[in-house]
């Protein structure tokens, strides 16, 4: 059995600690925060997903949703998506993309990647609050995911 | 030499050869008429001896004082002609030949003479026989002297004929001599400009079809070997254009991508400041609203509503870059349909105003639907905006068809604006409000009159303070049949 305590619904991957800290008191608002893994970059994130590095002992079990910012240090997002979709484990796993990033190229690119969602973070705050709370609350409580990625508690 | 000169010495050889045709062909016609001279004067020698002949034997049986004359006359003629004969002598043969028919006409002189001598009228009975004697001298030196006649006329004639094959032969070989001189001046000439030609026409076909350019090699030093070396001129003079060309080119790839990156960044990273100062404002406002005052409040909306309006700013900044940026595609479309549209999705800036809103039959149009949108967004917005204080709003659209292009119009009631700033309507970040009248960067017409230019077609405001304004642009349709 898995502990309660190690079980991570939401893994972000967010380099800009402002927007890491308004995003997580978003979610926090909403009682969505208490698995939340945060990573500032893109190597970090697939150390997490793969159990690498100072993620190796990490138990097997996959988050229900991955918050990817596409401007990453080391590795970026592009190259974590492409590498998520690429490792049968993490075919299927959720990933929405949340970036300030208005450019089409990003959203042509990441839906041929095989995102699952592509949000633009909003400038102004009660906006962003809101969509980051509505998308936690969506991917974490009402989406449902194949058994093989998440064994339900 | 040249080609340019050997041609001039080419053209000059006919002319050249020409006169020494006629030159010998005249000398050899004067010889000729020399020689059928001579055969005719040799036959008139022989007709008048033979008359000689017959006077003489007439005269014999007669003895008339007529026949004497004649004899006489015939005699003077002979000599007459004897001078001639040897004036125009010249070869030693023939003088020779021409000296012993002299010594025998004089003998028979002489005997005619004697035979006149003993014809006087008295002495007929007496010198009979002596008569006798002398006139059988002299027929005998007639008949000797008639041989060398004949044999000076045939002698004449057939030099003639031997002269007149010469001639024919001496412009023949003259004609092939000049035609083989011509043949080879130009044959060497001909082969030059035949392979300066080739190499010529290899190396461009070469260059135009995009190939390296290599230099050409005519040596020599005619206009072929000076084209050869304009032509290398030429191609390196073109191969340094070409690189100037690309390193241009190059430059010029490397700022669009520069522009590209920074028009990126901007997009992602000017934009995570901004949020973090609207964001923790936004917590302050929420975490501490209780210690803060109204003046407090009022404070942290000012920062909130400038971090929104960079915001927008950016946007802005952005839809323009990316209007320079976009490829158009050429559809054809609805402007009808497109504009409801347009005017349906900014209903939430209108709805609840007193607007009238007219659109007339557009009809179709080739163009980008993405960038005419945004032409009309942004149009139809500005009207919309710069009405706001009008009861009621009146917006317009309308098109007119020009000789290969469709303009429309925009026509609104309201604000207006100063026709001497109408330069200035078009240009990036230049407004004729005021931030406190009219909200807005400056940058919505300059969008449109790059779309618009970037369809080949021009844009047009007019109005006036207070009266209102006309926006027009107008697309080719020309163009938009050759796509």
């Amino acid at each position: 059995m898995l502990s309660q305590d190690s079980m991570v619904d939401i893994l972000l991957v967010e380099d800009n600690p402002n927007d890491a800290e308004l995003a997580i008191r978003a979610l926090r608002k909403n009682n969505l925060a208490n698995h939340l893994e945060w990573v500032k970059d893109g190597a970090a994130a697939l150390d997490f997903l793969f159990h690498r590095g100072s993620y190796a002992d990490r138990p097997q079990q996959l988050p229900r949703v991955v918050l990817l910012d596409l401007r990453l240090p080391k590795v970026d997002g592009i190259e974590v998506l492409t590498a998520i979709r690429g490792d049968p484990t993490t075919r299927e796993l959720p990933v929405v993309v949340l970036t300030s990033s208005r450019e089409e190229q990003d959203l042509v690119m990441t839906y041929q990647l095989g995102v699952n969602s592509f949000v633009a973070k909003p400038v102004a705050f009660d906006e962003f609050a809101r969509t980051v709370a509505s998308l936690g609350m969506y991917w974490v409580l009402v989406n449902r995911v194949p058994p093989e990625i998440r064994q339900e508690p | 030499m040249g080609i340019k000169a050997k041609l001039k010495l080419i053209g000059l050889l006919p002319l050249v050869m020409a006169v020494v045709f006629s030159l010998t062909f005249y000398r050899g016609q004067d010889r000729l008429d020399r020689f059928h001279e001579r055969a005719q004067l040799a036959e008139q020698m022989l007709t008048e001896l033979r008359q000689l002949e017959q006077v003489s034997r007439r005269f014999v049986e007669s003895r008339v004082n007529s026949g004497r004359r004649r004899g006489y006359r015939l005699l003077e003629q002979l000599d007459g002609q004897m001078l001639t004969l040897k004036v125009s002598a010249s070869s030693p043969s023939l003088v020779e030949l021409l000296n012993e028919m002299e010594r025998r006409l004089i003998v028979t002189r002489i005997h005619f003479m004697n035979l006149d001598g003993l014809s006087v009228p008295a002495l007929r009975r007496l010198d009979r026989p002596q008569g006798h004697d002398v006139a059988r001298r002299l027929f005998q030196s007639i008949g000797e002297l008639q041989p060398f006649v004949q044999h000076l006329h045939s002698l004449s004639y057939a030099s003639a004929d031997a002269y007149s094959d010469q001639l024919w032969v001496t412009e023949f070989g003259l004609f092939g001599g000049s035609a083989v001189v011509v043949l080879l001046l130009t044959h060497p000439m001909l082969k030059r400009v035949a392979t300066a030609i080739q190499a010529l026409s290899l190396k461009t076909q070469k260059v135009g079809g995009g190939g390296a350019p290599e230099g050409l090699v005519l040596a020599g030093e005619d206009e072929f070997a000076q084209l050869a070396s304009d032509f290398n001129r030429m191609l390196q003079r073109l191969a340094e254009a070409e690189q100037a060309r690309e390193r241009r080119a190059r430059e010029l790839e490397e700022a669009v991508k520069d522009l590209e990156n920074f028009s990126y960044s901007v997009s992602h990273d000017l934009r995570a400041p901004l949020r973090a100062i609207d964001g923790f404002i936004g917590i302050l406002q929420e975490d501490y609203a209780v210690s803060l005052d109204d003046e407090g409040r009022r404070l942290f909306a000012v920062v909130s509503d400038n971090a929104k309006r960079m915001e927008r700013l950016i946007d802005d900044i952005l839809a323009l870059s990316r209007a320079g940026r976009l490829d158009l595609d050429q559809l054809e479309i609805d402007m009808t349909d497109l504009v409801e549209e347009v005017w349906a999705s900014l209903s939430d800036e209108w709805s609840g105003r007193p607007v009238h809103f007219a659109c007339g039959q557009l009809g179709a149009q080739r163009c980008d639907p993405r960038a005419i949108r945004q032409v009309w967004q942004n149009l139809l917005a500005n009207a919309v905006k710069f009405t706001r204080d009008r009861d009621p709003a009146v917006i317009e659209v309308s098109v007119e068809r020009l000789p290969g292009a469709v303009r429309y119009s925009v026509k609104d009631n309201g604000a207006g604006f100063d026709p001497a700033y109408s330069n200035k309507l078009f240009g990036l970040f230049l407004r004729l409000h005021g931030a406190d009248e009219f909200e807005g960067a400056g940058v919505g017409l300059a969008i449109v009159k790059r779309f618009v230019e970037k369809h080949q077609g021009h844009v047009e405001a007019r109005g006036a303070v207070g009266e209102g304004a006309a926006f027009s642009f107008t697309l080719p349709t020309i163009s938009a049949d050759h796509s």
